[in-house]
């Protein structure tokens, strides 16, 4: 065994000395791509420019992409797009400055960009590919209007990760701009998070296209994280600015939350509604937003039963296994429709056993409680954990909302109708 | 064995003759070794230490992060430049004659509260080379996987989990002696006198403002309160009995049920708060024992996700304490991440760390740790952090940058400067009123000293 490991052992590096010697002899067979990635491109940068021969570029001359910057929307140079491409698994983008007008290039085509001899380099922060033969004429047009999937992130992992997520396409969910006053127009920089330790901001130019239309308090926004120093060249300290490619860009505008919200359903005790069917009452019960009706239902105060907000001490608690409907009603309107809505669920744990889940539907009415209509699709309760519901809504004028559990029957096989908490219901008014 | 040898030894000559304009195999590259000190702001001269400099100062291209910086002098071995102005955090390369090395990160910062002035230098305060149980002189003194230790303010002395003894210490205030506070050696949940009561690994203690010590009975599942008025240890929350059970129950305290908890801290109104790490919770509890949850949601349901309730997420939180602000701090383990959370609301956010894993000093939501364990954060708001697998103790600054002041990576014992001094489990941290930090350094068996001294 030990004599065949030793002539395995020198085979072995028989065969390493033997392929060490053997470098340059097979570089000429076999096509070279001409395409390299972008990231393989940015990666060359060590603080200076760097002139993009082709030996650089493991022979290729190329880089290919798709652009997310919108030339029509006026918060771009008219001299520049940004690319960004995903090799390997890895997004990467940076921006192509041409030395002639982009009148053709547009968000969403695909391109190729010849670069051979061309500089990367960093101008005021931003990694740009430059060259005095970089025309437009160097760029080919694959494919047009292509679905860009911007990455999702939250302000506090796009702040960490900014660096290798520069130039390429993002999107921030419910994302708050703080510290408004109201009236304020896009034009301009503002702060992306609530988060003092995060300086990260939107910025959009004074002649973009949506420069003077007015900016959400909180909304999804899809652009691209860009540097920008106004003293030197380098990245490390440059702002961190989010531009939006266009105008569709935001989306899910919320304006701000109604006096009182969000409900917490702490402002009665337990005990002003303790039974399923109160009818002595109507089964109204007003907190701290007004007054609400809890049909079969009651106000949960059971620790480790009702999924309450431990802030609290209470949820609504809505019953189990009906063939009617359970309901949790506003009792009244609010005036400025609505943008958003937001409250937690659960399936209540029993006193004994394992929760159930159960399914309910959000509901609006406009006028009074008269009629109703479903938004969204059913829910169902986690039966482990409570969760927060989120719906983006555009909703103007007088609106109530209620909790429809559904009577599905009997728990069974198939039936899943357990006890259903809610809490902390919280209405944003409708911006406009 | 030999016949090995000599064939290994033909195919490194072999290979060597293959290199390229290498006559002689000697290495030709420079290499950095380190940069003193390894955080300076733009400007700062620093030294760089290493092999196969050119004398000739010009010849050196030194560049942080692709920035090239100025070599005011040169000798084989060490290099003095100018950390340039608009470099950033990142590896140093050197190159000379085209031969590119790269070197350690360095990092543009403040080191300290004035990085020109102070620097942290790592000594042993209490233990010995040995893991036992012995008390009495502060280096004699034996310790067992002495995990947990917190400082009483109402006194200055420093209150000590010896965890594998199973008996809470403590060093007075400028005392020099270990001394017994409550446990008889051996795992137990015997309630009552000091000296009859049994732990059952206290990981680590918190201190309310009376002197008052509240043990983290991982064991137990439980907390323990020792009143020190009367002397009588308790259960303040958990299962009372010898049966441990764990869970994640709400409620009066008998009823409530802990899974691994691990860290605790009191605030001013006697609130104690529990990283219950198998839990992936912070559990409040009211000073009559009743515990409820003020950020996460239970065992398994881990994740890094910022906001309130219902949202929040924790991924086995393993170190607590209260800033000077009154917010919560978390050493959030399997995140590798800092959380503070609002103790009143349970509103959560991340200050530190990427949620990845790693070991770089710089912004805060930029800089890397690996399982953070212990927290502590001064009178200042310097945030100290221990990570168990970077065996390093950091430190956040009040503007928000992470520095390493103490180990290097690498497990084991050493003191020292940072880069020097290195640590075996370094498991929670404290820091006295007069700034003085105190890292409870598990596998070493001994309690670590870092101070802040001015510079030579």
């Amino acid at each position: 065994m030990k004599k065949n490991l030793k002539i395995a052992l020198g085979f072995i590096l028989a065969l390493f000395v033997l392929t060490s010697c053997s470098k340059n002899e097979n570089e000429a067979v076999g096509m070279v791509s001409p395409v390299v990635g972008i990231n393989y491109v940015k990666a060359l940068h060590n603080g200076d420019d760097v002139n993009l021969v082709k030996d650089k570029l493991m022979g290729a001359t190329q880089i290919a992409g798709v652009v997310i910057s919108d030339k029509n929307s006026g918060n771009f140079d008219d001299k520049e797009f940004v690319l960004q491409n995903t090799n390997k698994g890895t997004t990467a983008g940076l921006i192509i400055k041409l030395n002639d007008a982009n009148t053709s290039i547009n968000y969403g085509d695909s391109v190729k960009v010849e670069i051979e001899n061309c500089v990367l380099t960093r101008e005021k922060g931003v990694m740009k590919i430059k060259g005095t033969n970089l025309a437009l004429s160097k760029v080919t047009k694959v494919s047009s209007n292509n679905t860009l999937k911007p990455t999702v992130l939250t302000p506090t992992q796009l702040f960490s990760q900014f660096y290798t997520r520069e130039s390429t396409l993002i999107q921030l969910n419910n994302a708050t701009i703080p510290n408004l006053t109201g009236g304020e127009v896009f034009a301009g920089e503002y702060k992306l998070s609530e988060n003092t330790a995060i300086s990260l901001l939107l910025s959009t130019r004074t002649d973009a296209s949506f420069a003077q239309k007015f900016l959400p308090m909180v909304a999804s926004f899809i652009g691209i994280p860009t540097y920008y120093n106004e003293s030197s060249d380098y990245y490390n300290t440059a702002k961190l600015l989010f531009k939006m490619p266009n105008e569709d860009a935001v989306f899910n505008q919320t304006g701000s939350v109604y006096l009182n919200f969000p409900e917490d359903f702490e402002a009665a005790p337990a005990s002003a509604k303790s039974q399923f069917l109160m009818p002595a009452i109507n089964d109204k019960v007003t907190f701290r937003t007004g007054t609400w009706r809890i049909y079969q239902g009651i106000i949960g105060d059971k620790v480790n039963q009702d999924k309450f907000n431990p802030i609290g001490k209470q949820a609504i608690r809505l019953q189990e296994q009906l063939s009617e409907a359970a309901y949790l009603e506003m009792d009244f309107d609010l005036p400025n429709g609505a943008s958003q809505i937001t409250f937690s669920y659960g399936a209540t744990n029993p006193a004994t056993g394992t929760a159930v889940p159960s399914t309910f539907i959000l509901e609006y009415s406009k006028d009074g409680g008269a009629t109703w209509a479903p938004i969204g699709n059913s829910l169902t309760s986690d039966a482990t954990v409570a969760k927060e519901a989120s719906f983006s809504l555009n909703i103007v004028g007088n609106v109530r909302f209620r909790i429809n559990k559904l009577g599905l029957g009997a728990n069974g096989a198939v039936v899943k109708n357990g006890l259903l908490n809610i809490d902390d219901f919280k209405v944003y008014q409708n911006v406009d | 064995m030999k016949k090995i040898l000599s064939i290994f030894f033909a195919a490194v000559v072999l290979l060597v003759a293959c290199k390229k304009n290498t006559s002689e195999n000697t290495p030709t590259n420079p290499s950095i070794s380190s940069i003193v000190p390894a955080v300076a702001q733009a400007n700062q001269i620093v030294a760089i230490n290493g092999k196969r400099f050119s004398k000739n100062a010009a010849e050196n291209i030194v560049k942080f992060a692709g920035v090239r910086a100025e070599v005011i002098s040169a000798t084989e071995t060490e290099l003095k430049v100018k950390v340039p102005v608009n470099g950033s955090t990142g590896n140093v390369t050197i190159t000379i004659n085209n031969h590119t090395s790269k070197g350690p990160v360095f990092t543009y910062g403040v080191a300290g509260n004035d990085p020109v002035e102070y620097e942290y230098v790592t000594s042993t305060y209490a233990g010995s080379a040995t893991a036992g149980n012995t008390y009495g002189p502060l280096l004699e003194a034996q310790f067992s996987t002495l995990e947990g230790v917190a400082l009483d303010e109402s006194t200055g002395d420093l209150i000590l989990a010896d965890r594998g003894n199973q008996i809470i210490k403590r060093i007075r205030k400028n005392g020099t002696l270990v001394e017994f506070v409550a446990g008889v050696k051996g795992a137990g949940t015997v309630n009552g006198a000091v000296d009859v009561a049994k732990f059952n690994n206290p990981y680590k203690v918190a201190v309310d403002k009376f002197g008052n010590i509240f043990t983290v009975d991982n064991g137990g599942a439980r907390i323990r309160k020792i009143d020190i008025a009367t002397n009588l240890v308790s259960t303040f929350a958990g299962p009372t009995g010898a049966t441990v059970t764990t869970g994640f129950i709400d409620g009066p305290s008998t009823t409530a049920r802990f899974n691994v908890p691990i860290d605790a801290v009191v605030d001013n109104e006697g609130f104690v708060y529990v990283a219950d790490a198998n839990n992936s919770a912070i559990r409040k509890i009211s000073p009559d024992g009743t515990v409820t949850t003020l950020a996460g949601a239970g065992p398994s349901q881990n994740g890094l996700v910022d906001g309130t309730w219902p949202n929040v997420r924790l991924n086995r939180p393993s170190g607590i304490c209260l800033d000077k602000d009154g917010m919560l701090l978390v050493a959030d383990r399997y995140n590798n991440a800092i959380r503070k959370i609002d103790r009143h609301t349970g509103k959560t956010t991340t200050i530190a760390g990427t949620g990845t894993a790693g070991f770089k000093d710089d912004e805060a939501l930029k800089a890397t740790f690996n399982h953070p364990f212990g927290i502590h954060a001064d009178k200042h708001n310097n945030i100290y952090v221990t990570e168990l697998n970077n065996n390093a103790v950091r430190m956040i600054t009040p503007e928000g940058r992470v520095v390493t002041i103490g180990g290097n990576g690498t497990l084991g014992f050493a003191e020292g400067k940072p880069g020097v001094s290195q640590f075996y489990n370094p498991t929670d941290v404290t820091v006295d009123e007069d700034g003085n930090i105190f890292i409870a350094d598990m596998s070493n068996n001994r309690i670590r000293k870092i101070v802040k001294v001015p510079k030579i």
